[in-house]
């Protein structure tokens, strides 16, 4: 096959406008807004969630019948302790840029029908709709209303090449066959036409990088390299065209609801060709080429849990380890080039049965950790913490990412930002089994770091907020990033985090 | 076992007692008098089609996204491509228990993303296989400008990937992309943009069917002979049409019912078929994943599908005997861990069941795994599979404010035995009783075999809690294991209507039913009765029925 060459998938052209050809060894992607013509730096939010309560019944750290956590500081205020759970802030040395806001709670179902941001009685999956829409939930477990990540992007977007990033690092739903529970893995939800769909995230780190990073033309390339990427680009373009042509005509073809989903593939593929299209040079930052992330690990196979000695510790894993330390690194640039402002990322699917053997060396699934599964040598409450912290790990090392990024502006990227992390559930009272257990939306707690919009201000402190909604943390980084200061059926942060 | 013959036969029968919201399926139907701005004309002037015999018997049918699992069919039937690798980027098919719902299938970026790099991965294998790549192209061009080579190649591709002949308009597009093949003297770097184009095209992604407005019928349309070989290729097949099919559609030989059915019985034949119908039992019953050892799991897929291969194809028995039959297929690995006798030699091979009181598909490991849990058996999961997908009845979940743990069993396990700690549902009038009559019993009747379908005499390290094995479908009768559950439940007369219903979603992508929809099972069901059918025959009124070649648009 002489002379063949695939298409490169996406040819960045930048710097044919002219622009930063001095730039040395690095390959220097611009973005292509930001600070032209004078604008201020981006302001960027990012919405993560971890499908796991925080505490739970434990005799050796609790009386019977109560519940507690190795995850809320004793300490109020700056220089908290980080017990178990939260570890990992220590060891990645953020403590002084993450607040803790702890004590919270999601209402439920009393019998008087659902309260306003409130959750159904039954526990798993409930808590995620009043969580991040700031809506009450439903009977099932879609969320009713817009989630806070797409009212930002409307705030914030501007013309960035993906108006939202959606990344779920769990690849696999895992039990009763892959593909059950889809709202488990569903953060975002969006309003189109009006009706309140969900989100599909971006699942393949090999997908999320070549959407974003594939074909990067360097600026230090020759005339054939620069000619032979301009005719990749054309060709590329002219796949496109061709493709949209097909779903512009069916459009004209096609009714009712047909019509609608063939308009919304349409709109996303004219998106595609914007991004592909993408030309412009821009100022340089700190944005590189992130190296290829190579093939995706293969989607484990779904497990009914067994526990102990018969748990089946290959299953219910597709190297989320893996999968989660390339989306971190790939988000972190997609933030620093300005490829996006807004991501929702989901590290565990709500309910989550994902095999937390390979990181923790417990035999069970992260749910089943929560309920006192089988662990070796340590206490239920110790080894579910255990499951707790590898999702803050991962979420502490994208934050200290953002915090050792120069952003446009010379200043951190983490000034910029404002990033939460929140938990399906917290622990104390259950109205299911009228008890105290881990499926409760009691003693929920939040985690928020970055100082965009003075957020922080007196960097990261243990806040406590008896009974007030955790979704209201969620309110004060749409506020850090100028994006209004309510959701849903809430109104107002917590005032205290501006301090 | 004193069998009562079930009064039950409509699907959305609730089962009484059991509290619910269900069953109103009237004021949400489309109306297509309504609004008769549909488009969809096929590109056909003149007058509308005929009529289906029964347009209310016609439901709405919305696009339907290739699953991944049909994806890598396609791309191993149009590409010679064996992969299969597209779990890793398509979003994950959402299971309802069927994995083809198009209600569920929402574009999105991360959709048209996976779409392309899918297609750009697709292309760059088919060209680097050059004897794979001669396949497909087809023809030997005699240089990068040979447009003959290139046309053929375009027009024999775009027709089987889209599964009908290309417009000229399609045509004229897809040959342009060779002035780039030619430009830079690659003969396949033309085949190339092509094979991208087409496999992110929305006519090779969606089943898309336009069909001829039916005259007088506003909403209702009537597929085209290549759209009916679609559908049957994707339903038995779950891949696109070969080449024999779109020239049978070509000729119009799918423009009547008798055509149809006459395609039915060679494409049965095709080993794909029996994958096709396998499949859809395992989405069905929810086996397509079991919580056990690769071997063990395995070695089940294998007893489960031999038995299907059999019974449905290799002998044409009744569906029934799916659930009757005395016999297993198993090696020696299972036999031991049945308990059964060994087969000779090492291989599966049939093993009698003999008195083991074991029969059918009930008794193998494949059923009996289901709903279990921490490698325990729950009869409340155990009995609403039963209820929910063999009888087709809908079962509600505990009412929102129902002060209920529907995550953990009821009871202390450390001091109750297990039927001790699910008494509490069956305290008559209670809140839990009026559902849980009608599910726990029937899980009761399977305790005996336990998460992994062995037998058992008592609970799991619980000498003193002994297993009776005693159950009850309620409003039916009586029976103790699976042998008795699948003679009571041929003999109830609730398995028949369900199996079309469960078949007839599968094969629509749809699995919330409207009236319309049960008017056609109505009469699908009065048709095959209530004794024993053959899935064959069950399969030929499908496709040989007016609505599999009619289409109603779903309005908003």
């Amino acid at each position: 096959m002489p002379g063949y060459k695939p298409i490169a998938r996406r040819s960045f052209l930048r710097g044919l406008g002219g622009v930063a050809m001095a730039v040395p060894a690095l390959e220097i992607m611009q973005p292509k807004v930001g600070l032209a013509g004078g604008t201020t730096t981006p302001l960027r939010y990012l919405v993560c969630f971890a499908g796991c309560s925080i505490g739970m019944t434990d005799g050796m750290y609790a009386p019977s019948g109560q519940t507690t956590d190795l995850f809320v500081p004793e300490t109020i205020g700056a220089g908290y302790d980080t017990k178990r759970a939260i570890a990992p802030l220590t060891e990645h040395g953020i403590t002084d840029e993450v607040s803790i806001v702890s004590g919270m709670k999601i209402p439920w179902d009393t019998g008087n029908g659902i309260p306003a941001a409130g959750r159904r009685v039954q526990f798993h999956e409930s808590t995620l709709a009043p969580l991040l829409s700031g809506s009450r939930g439903g009977s099932g477990n879609a969320s009713l209303a817009v989630t806070s990540d797409q009212v930002v992007a409307d705030a914030i977007a501007g013309d960035t090449p993906f108006r939202l990033l959606p990344v779920c690092v769990q690849a696999a739903s895992y039990r009763g066959g892959n593909g059950s529970g889809g709202e488990r893995g569903t953060l975002s939800y969006e309003s189109v036409g009006g009706d309140i769909q969900g989100v599909t995230p971006f699942v393949s780190p090999r997908l999320l990088y070549e959407s974003m990073f594939a074909g990067f033309t360097p600026p230090d390339a020759d005339a054939a390299a620069l000619a032979e990427a301009e005719f990749q680009l054309r060709r590329r373009l002219s796949v496109i065209d061709l493709v949209k042509e097909d779903a512009n005509r069916l459009i004209g073809k096609l009714g009712g609801t047909d019509k609608q989903r063939m308009e919304k593939h349409f709109d996303e593929l004219r998106d595609l060709e914007l991004r592909i299209e993408e030309l412009e040079p821009l100022p340089e930052g700190s944005c590189e080429l992130p190296p290829m992330p190579g093939e995706d690990p293969p989607i484990g196979n779904a497990t009914e849990t067994t526990s102990g000695s018969n748990y089946d510790t290959t299953a219910a894993w597709s190297d989320e380890e893996t999968r989660a330390l390339v989306h971190t690194d790939l988000i972190a640039m997609a933030l620093t080039c300005d490829l996006t402002r807004v991501v929702a990322l989901q590290y565990t699917y709500g309910h989550c049965w994902l095999n937390m053997y390979p990181v923790t060396g417990h035999t069970n699934d992260l749910h089943e950790l929560g309920h006192g599964g089988a662990q070796a040598g340590v206490s239920k409450l110790e080894a579910f913490s255990d499951g707790i912290a590898w999702n803050i790990h991962h979420w502490a090392r994208l934050v200290a990412k953002l915090r050792d990024t120069t952003d446009f502006d010379g200043r951190r990227l983490l000034d910029n930002t404002a990033i939460s992390l929140c938990f399906e559930g917290g622990h104390g009272y259950d109205p299911e089994g009228n008890d105290q257990n881990v499926h409760s939306s009691e003693n929920m707690a939040v985690l928020i770091a970055g100082r965009a919009g003075g957020l922080n201000a007196s960097g990261g402190r243990h806040i406590v907020a008896t009974e007030d909604h955790p979704t209201r943390v969620l309110i004060s980084a749409m506020q850090a990033v100028g994006a209004g200061s309510s959701l849903g059926e809430l109104d107002g942060g917590i005032d205290e985090l501006f301090a | 076992m004193a069998a009562v013959r079930a009064l039950v036969a409509a699907s959305t029968v609730v089962l009484g007692g059991c509290y619910d919201g269900l069953g109103d399926h009237d004021g949400d139907l489309p109306d297509g008098a309504a609004d008769s701005q549909g488009p969809a004309d096929g590109g056909e002037d003149g007058p509308g089609a005929e009529p289906p015999s029964d347009p209310e018997q016609v439901a709405p049918i919305g696009l339907r996204r290739l699953t991944a699992f049909e994806y890598d069919n396609t791309l191993r039937d149009l590409l010679l491509d064996e992969t299969r690798a597209s779990n890793l980027l398509l979003p994950e098919d959402l299971r309802t228990p069927f994995d083809n719902d198009y209600t569920l299938q929402v574009p999105s970026t991360a959709l048209i993303e996976a779409a392309d790099l899918l297609a750009a991965d697709a292309a760059s294998r088919l060209l680097a296989d050059a004897q794979k790549r001669d396949t497909v192209v087809g023809c030997t061009p005699t240089g990068a400008d040979d447009a003959s080579c290139f046309a053929s190649f375009v027009s024999s591709f775009g027709r089987r990937a889209f599964r009908r002949p290309l417009t000229a308009e399609e045509l004229e597009g897809l040959t342009a992309l060779q002035g780039e093949a030619i430009e830079a003297g690659d003969f396949y770097l033309g085949v190339e943009s092509v094979i991208r184009t087409v496999l992110q095209s929305p006519s090779f992604l969606y089943r898309v069917e336009l069909g001829q407005p039916v005259e007088g019928e506003p909403g209702l349309f009537r597929l085209t002979g290549y759209e009916v070989a679609t559908r049957l290729s994707y339903l038995l097949w779950g891949t696109l049409p070969s080449d024999a099919l779109l020239d049978a559609a070509e000729a119009g030989e799918l423009d009547t019912s008798e055509g149809i059915g006459a395609q039915l019985s060679g494409m049965l034949a095709d080993p794909r078929a029996v994958d096709r119908i396998a499949r859809f039992h395992s989405l069905w019953m929810g086996y397509e994943n079991l919580p056990h050892s690769y071997d063990i799991a395995q070695a089940m897929q294998e007893e489960t599908r031999a038995l299907m291969q059999r019974v449905i194809f290799d002998e044409q028995l009744a569906w029934q005997d799916l659930l009757r039959m005395n016999e297993t297929y198993i090696g020696p690995l299972l036999a031991e861990h049945y308990g059964l006798p060994a087969p000779d030699g090492d291989g599966p091979a049939w093993v009698p069941y003999g008195d083991s009181g074991r029969m059918g598909l009930f008794s193998q490991g494949s059923f009996l795994s289901l709903g279990t849990a921490n490698g325990e058996t729950s009869p409340v999961q155990r009995g609403l599979l039963v209820q929910t997908r063999l009888f087709c009845q809908d079962i509600p979940p505990p009412p929102p404010d129902l002060d209920v743990n529907v995550d953990e069993p009821p009871g202390d396990p450390a001091t109750q035995c297990k039927s001790e700690r699910y008494a509490a549902h069956q305290v008559s009038g209670s809140s839990c009783n009026g559902c849980h009559a009608a599910i726990d019993p029937i899980g009761f009747g399977l305790e005996a075999y336990d998460a992994a379908g062995r037998f058992r005499e008592h609970d799991t390290d619980r000498p003193e809690c002994p297993i009776s094995g005693d159950g009850e479908i309620a409003g039916v009768g009586a029976f103790n294991g699976p042998k008795e559950l699948a003679e009571l439940a041929i003999e109830s007369g609730m398995l028949n209507r369900c199996v079309a219903t469960q078949l007839y979603r599968f094969a629509i992508g749809r699995y919330a039913l409207d009236d319309l929809d049960e008017n056609f099972l109505d009469a699908v069901s009065e048709s095959i009765g209530e004794e024993d059918f053959r899935f064959d025959d069950l399969l030929r009124r499908f496709v040989t029925s007016d609505t599999f070649r009619f289409r109603r648009q779903e309005e908003n």
